[in-house]
């Protein structure tokens, strides 16, 4: 390898500090307090005095280098050429006082969505779905196009109670974490993978094959040199189907979306917690997916003209109780919502103190 | 290219107020065989409602075992455009903060060399560079390195450290969490590039108890800034805020721990009480402030739910300093790392090990001591094993 | 130990492995540890015959060090 040029590795991340817009370089660290002026535009304030404005939009998380050009003009135009992109695909820029509203006109004149702070929704947190992923059990971008395409509002002008973040994975691997959220929309599958005897022998490692599988649902057929599933042990994890491609696990009607609610990350008021299934299934419908779009919606709305002030989804069903929030919101209360995995006894309820309404 | 196919349900997500993914698709197909042939494989999946990519395992650069997913569809006569189609992650800047300039070169680099469509920014917070051929592999390489950017995590290894805005807009912030993560970042290089663990180890900073990267929920290792002194109080700003809040209901009675009062015109914390929240910092940015004897909690062992089920990370270190260079963060995961790569089995995550070991191994193993912080409340079950020698 | 000679070591253990176990760098780090390497000829080892294409990283679920060839995803006869 002596003749290539030497290759640059180990670069790591390149340093922050290069990117910092002057205000926020020199009040790093000397932030005092904020103020939200609308749900688009907040306002830092620091301990020298100086003023930061924010302006916040909604990006679609997939997006064209056109798209990302976009947004540096207008960092260029009205920001410095600083701009940031937050961890919920929002992206913000940093006017100067004077400018913010002119910024504010030319995005929504764009046709960009400005919004994204304080109590509402902001962008959904979301994975790849079909776009790009082996695993999926519905689409991503598709469903959260279709969901915020009816809850834009929240965004943009209208408020809630609170915070609700809302959530997407397209499986149970979870990629964006989604069992922390007030809303999450879950992929899943409900049938076991189907054995691919003609190819499993050439594409897969028999003993790496069964390992994978956490419950222990796969063993081996010598007389087909393939596997066999245990459909009964079977919980749809799409472990093994990573470990061997001849075990594909994916069904158009097998295939759908589950919705869970009620978790947080934020410790304030109490600790972080895990969201809860509510609709253990809804069908793939695309485009549009209207099972799903009616749901959240439906969640949104009984939440909104339900909880008090401050209370994040979560709280306010622990306050009325599970019960109640299932005749509120009329979902039907079934099997499936009955843990029966790992930790299904810390679930169960050990006092007979109930609310009945 | 294949030749134009018509995607009727596509079309239909570019109507509508939210942004559409569908229109960007369509913008990066004027220039690109693989964003077109995208189009079309994603109308399949819409009709078929099931996923038409393969796992691929091995591409990647010379060198490194993580920073690009190989991917490949299942109809590649039909769809030739999409017949490769990995992507490549690149670490980003602590903290997500870009200039125009730096942001123009990247598109450039992957206009000419992928298919011009980036997800911003992946939920691990790489930047990811959806759609390109094992042969531009290289070359991307060679670019953006001679920009000064470098891969980021996949695979059995550190994956990209990520943090939340912290110091540089956040007054809630008790950390420097962007120079936390980046020197994280650059100490790790080559446990990021090179998988050499039993599974995936991913760490989140956050500055303060709102948690704003979920790092409880996403993280291996989870640090969240706090403090130990009082609170911070502006009476006069209480004053203030009283005239439009109802301090007593939005506040004081909300306070889990209620070691609040009010008596209408100054606040009282009783702070031998307060488990700091930050719920009342949240609702009086003005009047309140997180103390001033600044740290971090050290949290171990989240993870989605794979494969055992869902964990939220769980306190190791209460309370730990962290000035630059974080010499004390480093020695600490370090250790953790070699108790794990020594028991840890294939896709075993540290908290899982722990499951399996207990939390007596994990902390003789790294030195630390156990303190009441560790439990919601110690053990009710009397099976309690004693070490030999323990029984004198 | 050599450093010729522990290259050679890992090469031999990832081909006679080939089809039957995957080895993880772990793995790889275990057995020749047991052969008298210390950990840090070892990594320098492995990344000597991964930088020079000998060895290369692939992902099934977990990384692992394989002998480069072309995979089945990649080959649409498969
Ligand atoms: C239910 C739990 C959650 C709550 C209450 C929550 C709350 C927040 C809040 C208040 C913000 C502030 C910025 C804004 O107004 O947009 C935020 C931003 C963010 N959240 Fe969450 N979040 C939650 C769950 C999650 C989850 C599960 C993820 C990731 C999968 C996540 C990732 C983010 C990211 C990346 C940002 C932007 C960070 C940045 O600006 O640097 N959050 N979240
Ligand atoms: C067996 C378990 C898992 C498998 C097989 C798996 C597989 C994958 C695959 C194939 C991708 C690439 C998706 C794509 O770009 O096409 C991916 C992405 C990702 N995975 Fe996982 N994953 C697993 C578990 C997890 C878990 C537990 C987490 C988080 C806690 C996670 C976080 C991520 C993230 C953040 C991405 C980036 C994708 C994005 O930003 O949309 N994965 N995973
Ligand atoms: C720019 C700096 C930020 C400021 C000034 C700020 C301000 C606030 C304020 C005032 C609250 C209280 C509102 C409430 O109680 O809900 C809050 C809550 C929160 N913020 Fe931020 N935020 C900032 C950035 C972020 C970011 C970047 C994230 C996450 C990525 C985030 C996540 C959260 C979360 C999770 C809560 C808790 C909401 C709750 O449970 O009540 N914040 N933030
Ligand atoms: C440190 C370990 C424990 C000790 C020393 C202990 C001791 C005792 C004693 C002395 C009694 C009274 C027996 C009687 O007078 O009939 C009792 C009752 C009982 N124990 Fe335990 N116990 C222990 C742990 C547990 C645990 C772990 C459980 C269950 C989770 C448990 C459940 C009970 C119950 C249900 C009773 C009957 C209570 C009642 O009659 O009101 N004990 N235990
Ligand atoms: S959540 Fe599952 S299906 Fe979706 S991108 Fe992640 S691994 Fe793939
Ligand atoms: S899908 Fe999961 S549970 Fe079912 S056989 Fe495969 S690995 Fe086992
Ligand atoms: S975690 Fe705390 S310090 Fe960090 S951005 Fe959120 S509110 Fe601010
Ligand atoms: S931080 Fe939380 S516990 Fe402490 S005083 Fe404020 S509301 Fe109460």
């Amino acid at each position: 390898m002596a003749d290539k040029p030497k290759r640059i590795t180990d670069l790591g991340s390149p340093d922050y500090n290069k990117f910092l817009p002057p205000v926020i370089a020199k009040n790093y660290g000397k932030w005092k307090y904020h103020e939200y002026i609308n749900k688009g535009v907040m306002k830092h304030v620091s301990e020298t005095g100086d003023e930061l404005y924010t302006v916040r939009i909604a990006t679609p998380r997939l997006v064209s280098t056109d798209y990302i050009r976009e947004m540096c003009d207008f960092s260029e135009k009205y920001s410095g050429g600083y701009l940031r992109w937050t961890t919920r695909h929002n992206v913000e820029f940093f006017p100067a006082k004077e400018q913010v509203d002119g910024l504010v006109a030319d995005l929504k004149k764009a046709g960009h969505l400005v919004g994204g702070i304080g109590y509402g929704i902001s962008n959904v947190v979301h994975t790849q779905g079909w776009i790009h992923c082996h695993t999926p059990a519905t689409d991503a971008s598709g469903v959260v196009k279709a969901v915020m395409d009816e809850l834009h509002e929240y965004f943009t002008t209208k408020t809630l109670p609170a915070r609700v973040r809302i959530a997407l994975a397209c499986c149970l691997n979870m990629c964006g974490a989604v069992h922390c959220s007030d809303i999450a929309i879950l992929g899943i599958h409900r049938l076991p993978p189907k054995v691919n005897e003609a190819t499993l022998a050439n594409q897969c490692e028999i003993p790496t094959t069964i390992a994978s599988c956490p419950t222990g649902a796969i063993s081996p057929n010598p007389a087909t040199k393939s596997v066999k599933i245990k459909s009964e042990r079977c919980m749809y994890c799409g472990n093994c189907y990573t470990m061997c491609p001849s075990l594909p696990i994916a069904d158009g009607t097998g295939d759908g979306i589950s919705i869970y609610v009620g978790g947080k990350v934020s410790n304030a008021r109490g600790p972080a917690r895990m969201s809860k299934l509510v609709i253990p299934f809804l069908p793939n419908n695309p485009p549009r997916w209207p099972e799903t779009v009616k749901a959240v919606k439906h969640l949104v709305e009984v939440y909104a003209q339900n909880a008090k002030k401050h209370e994040r989804m979560g709280e306010w069903i622990e306050r009325i109780g599970w019960e109640r929030f299932f005749k509120l919101t009329g979902i039907p209360f079934t099997y499936q919502h009955i843990d029966d995995f790992t930790f299904a006894r810390d679930t169960f309820r050990m006092t007979p103190t109930f609310k009945w309404e | 290219m294949s030749k134009d196919v018509k995607t009727p349900m596509l079309d239909d997500l570019e109507k509508g107020a939210w942004p559409s993914f569908v229109k960007e698709i369509k913008k990066a197909a004027k220039r690109s065989n693989t964003a077109h042939d995208l189009l079309g494989i994603l109308e399949r999946s819409y009709r078929d409602k099931v996923t038409h990519w393969k796992h691929g395992g091995i591409v990647g650069v010379l060198g490194y075992g993580g920073g690009v997913i190989g991917r490949y569809c299942d109809l590649p006569e039909e769809f030739p455009g999409v017949a490769h189609f990995h992507t490549v992650r690149i670490n980003p800047p602590s903290g997500f903060f870009y200039t125009s300039k730096a942001m123009k070169e990247l598109c450039d680099i992957w206009d000419k060399y992928g298919s011009g469509l980036t997800n911003l920014h992946g939920s691990t917070g790489d930047m990811v560079w959806l759609g390109t051929q094992t042969d531009k592999l290289e070359p991307i390489f060679a670019e953006i390195t001679a920009k000064g950017w470098d891969l980021g995590g996949s695979g059995s290894c550190l994956r990209t450290p990520s943090s939340c805005v912290g110091m540089a807009r956040c007054e809630f912030s008790n950390i420097d969490t962007m120079s936390i993560c980046h020197t994280m970042t650059q100490k790790f290089q080559d446990e990021l590039h090179r998988p050499a663990f039993p599974y995936k180890f991913k760490i989140k900073v956050s500055g303060c108890a709102n948690d704003c990267t979920a790092a409880v929920a996403r993280a291996d290792m989870s640090i969240i800034g706090t403090w130990k002194d009082n609170i911070r109080i502006d009476q006069a700003e209480v004053k203030n805020l009283a005239k439009s809040m109802n301090i007593q209901e939005e506040v004081v009675d909300m306070c889990p721990t209620k070691c609040m009062s009010f008596d209408g015109s100054t606040l009282k914390i009783n702070d031998k009480d307060c488990n700091r929240c930050m719920h009342c910092i949240n609702r009086m940015p003005k009047a309140l402030r997180p103390g001033k004897e600044k740290g971090a909690t050290i949290m171990l062992g989240g993870k989605a739910p794979i494969v055992t089920g869902a964990l939220m990370s769980w306190v190791l270190v209460p309370f730990m300093k962290l000035e630059a260079p974080y010499d004390n963060l480093e020695a600490l995961i370090r250790k953790l790392w070699e108790w794990w790569d020594d028991h840890g089995k294939n896709r075993e995550r540290i908290g899982e090990l722990v499951d399996r070991m207990g939390m007596r191994s994990m902390l003789e193993a790294t030195g630390l001591p156990p303190v009441p912080q560790m439990v919601k409340a110690p053990r009710t079950n009397p099976y309690v094993f004693w070490a030999p020698g323990e029984v004198k | 130990m050599d450093a010729a000679e522990l290259q050679k070591k890992i090469y031999t253990l990832v081909e006679t492995n080939m089809g039957k176990k995957k080895m993880k760098s772990g793995d790889l780090k275990k057995a020749m540890v047991a052969e008298g390497a210390t950990e840090e000829e070892f990594k320098a080892a492995l990344r000597e015959l991964v930088d020079g294409g000998k060895l290369v990283y692939s992902y099934f679920g977990g990384s692992f060090i394989e002998v480069p060839h072309t995979e089945g995803s990649a080959n649409p006869q498969q």
